[in-house]
């Protein structure tokens, strides 16, 4: 080997030294390893149909409008897993009105997500199902997701993330109606692929912010977007009959409402990237916040058995039909990992109990109307309306709190108490009436403080009705006072 | 950990060990930055999918190679192209200067030179050369890549250094 031989392999060797992935490049491919290797592995049978381009083969026009319109698209389009016809509808019917469809395909690939986990719903309710049924919705699920991504990846990061969040918002949604229809395979299967789109939008916003472009027209278009977004569905809240349901998705409204404050601050700023992510930010909430309200009215989830059980022993308790807004509040009370769960690291569970030992340390008794009206003067006597107690229920006669009993207690508990679940409706009836969220520990104090400082309120006095038992003869002045866990 | 965790691991451990090595590779084949980004994630991608269905692999690094190797070869199928843009767009993040701004700019220009003439080398003599004098691979190794003996890679080595100086001496 000649010398200008030897040359050449050391300048290809030092140059060679010289080309290197940078560790951006380099944790940015790292990450997106990841999330391919956690994606579940699509069932071969789908693939392999997935794999068949029906329109490469020659189906000819007149094909495609007979399927389209003709008998077959009409017999298909309704159609659920499960049913013979379902596969004619993913697999034709829809990919050949996809070829029609004039939006962007990312939105249409994005509908098509959504609409198999509105039928994995439905399919849910109509009972169990089966293991290759999930599958099949949610490889389908997988594909949608995908192409939605790549095609608005077409079109720009802001795009991509647009439709990241609202599949996120989707998935949070139905993982959210999962657990109250207590099909927990499904719940984990929505939660693996909530991680995934997770991790796929912080990518996509990691992007973002190196992007140089002018981005200054997209945050305009953005803030429309989430604006638009919040005042829709508060709009539906506010037409709505109230109730846990609507609290709850009150709470992911007021999430959005923050988002889209700090959005401006940072518009303001100038930090146009970080704009987009926050105003993106508050359309999720929103968002989910909507889809919550929207599917769980839609669907008319049903409690789930624990709750039931719970109803079932309450009815046993008092011997009285349970009001349906007790019955939600129990389900929606029952420990449930939502994202105002994980926001507020305390579960829903927690802050009524929360507020039972709170209000009944102040008022040095558990359970008993009077002496929370005489703890706390901003408590009126129509917080206690629906309000289930030992041997009955309260509600409002004449202005004034009345026991109603359904049976006498003869297992030697007290009577006329009232118990978590009638601690849940108070606690759901003054929010309501104050027109205060509940949340979080936090939220439950602020509360308990508009009820402590409220001036000029009447302590109203109990109204017994028809009463076989006798009320508990015991006093404030009795009481000796207790420490409180909080400073009110 | 469940075994479908334990292979993660080990996949992403092989990633942090090798992606350096493939994205050289890929970058000197083709000439831009960009692709060779993409092609190195592909790789990846594919030793990935292969071990998801349950296949094995006896050596990580031939076989990654060998997806790499394809996917060049793909690329060039689909189209013929190679451009410095990329590389001189992204100085900043195409090295990693250890010193003065001064020895980027040398980098630089090597970097340049070497890729430009490149160019012009014919496959299979590319490949073997990058295999050989990029990638630091000995004759034997490259054989068992390429399904070739060690004694034509030698040749083809030796023919496409031999192109490579010439080359060289045409551009100074």
């Amino acid at each position: 080997m000649n010398k200008d031989f030897r040359t050449t392999e050391e300048k290809l060797e030092r140059t060679g030294q010289h080309v290197r992935l940078s560790d951006i490049e380099k944790a940015h491919m790292r990450a997106q390893l990841i999330r391919v290797t956690q994606e579940p592995v699509p069932s071969p049978f789908w693939k392999y149909i997935l794999h068949i381009n029906i329109v490469r083969f020659g189906v000819v026009p007149l094909l495609i409008v007979f399927l389209v319109t003709g008998g077959v698209a009409t017999a298909s389009a309704n159609t659920l897993p499960g049913d013979a016809l379902y596969v004619v509808k993913t697999h034709v019917l829809e990919p050949v009105r996809g070829i029609a469809y004039r939006g962007e395909e990312s939105v249409y690939q994005k509908q098509l997500a959504q609409r198999r986990l509105s039928e994995l719903v439905e399919v849910s309710e109509q009972g169990s199902v089966k293991e290759d049924t999930q599958q099949t919705i949610l490889d389908l699920f997988d594909t949608h997701r995908k192409k939605a991504e790549q095609e608005a990846r077409e079109v720009s990061v802001g795009e991509q993330i647009a439709v990241q969040s609202e599949l996120e918002s989707e998935l949070r949604a139905h993982e959210r109606v999962f657990a109250d229809l207590d099909k927990d395979d499904i719940r984990e299967k929505l939660q693996s692929r909530i991680t995934i789109v997770v991790q796929a939008r912080v990518e996509s916003e990691s992007e973002l912010a190196f992007s140089t472009g002018n981005l200054e027209p997209v945050v305009q278009k953005k803030k429309g977007e989430a604006l638009g977004v919040i005042k829709k569905y508060q709009k539906e809240l506010d037409a709505s009959q109230g109730g846990q349901i609507a609290l709850q998705t009150q709470v992911q409204i007021d999430l959005a409402q923050q988002a889209l404050e700090e959005a401006e601050k940072s518009e303001e700023a100038g930090s146009f990237a970080r704009a987009i992510v926050q105003y993106e930010k508050a359309k999720r909430f929103a968002g989910e916040a909507g889809r919550v309200f929207a599917l769980k009215n839609r669907f008319a989830i049903a409690p789930t058995q624990v709750a039931i059980d719970k109803v079932e022993l309450l009815e046993k308790k008092t011997k009285a039909p349970i009001p349906e807004v007790v019955i939600m509040a129990v389900s929606e009370s029952l420990p449930n990992e939502d994202s105002v769960a994980t926001t507020n690291a305390i579960s829903t569970q927690n802050v009524y109990e929360y507020f039972q030992a709170v209000v009944s340390a102040k008022a040095s008794s558990i359970g008993i109307p009077r002496m929370y009206l005489s703890a706390f003067p901003g408590m009126q006597a129509r917080d206690f309306n629906g309000v289930i107690a030992n041997g009955g229920i309260y509600n409002v006669q004449e202005g004034k709190v009345a026991f109603v009993p359904t049976i006498d207690t003869e297992d030697g508990t007290s009577p006329e108490t009232i118990e978590y679940e009638g601690h849940i409706r108070l606690l759901i009836n003054i929010a309501t009436r104050l027109g205060t969220e509940i949340s979080s520990i936090e939220s439950v104090d602020l509360i308990l403080r508009q009820l402590t400082q409220t001036e000029g309120a009447q302590t109203e006095p109990l109204k017994r009705v028809d009463t076989p038992v006798k009320v508990r003869n015991e006093s404030l002045e009795e009481q000796e006072e207790l420490e409180l866990p909080i400073d009110l | 950990m469940s075994e479908q965790n334990s292979l993660q691991e080990q996949f992403v451990e092989s990633y942090d060990e090798l992606s350096e090595v493939i994205f050289r590779h890929c970058f000197f084949r083709v000439s831009n930055r960009e692709v060779a980004l993409d092609l190195t994630q592909d790789a990846f991608v594919k030793t990935w999918k292969y071990l998801q269905k349950g296949n094995d692999i006896e050596d990580v690094k031939a076989f990654v190679y060998r997806v790499a190797n394809n996917l060049v070869i793909d690329y060039y199928r689909k189209k013929k192209s190679s451009s410095l843009e990329a590389l001189t767009d992204r100085e900043e993040v195409s090295f990693q200067p250890t010193d003065d701004s001064h020895e980027q700019v040398v980098h630089i220009a090597e970097v340049e030179q070497v890729m430009k003439v490149l160019e012009h080398v014919e496959e299979p003599y590319k490949q073997a050369v990058i295999l050989r004098h990029v990638d630091g691979l000995s004759p034997r190794e490259i054989a068992e890549l390429t399904g070739e003996t060690a004694n034509t890679i030698s040749v083809r080595v030796s023919r496409g250094l031999e192109k490579l100086q010439r080359l060289m001496q045409e551009h100074e």
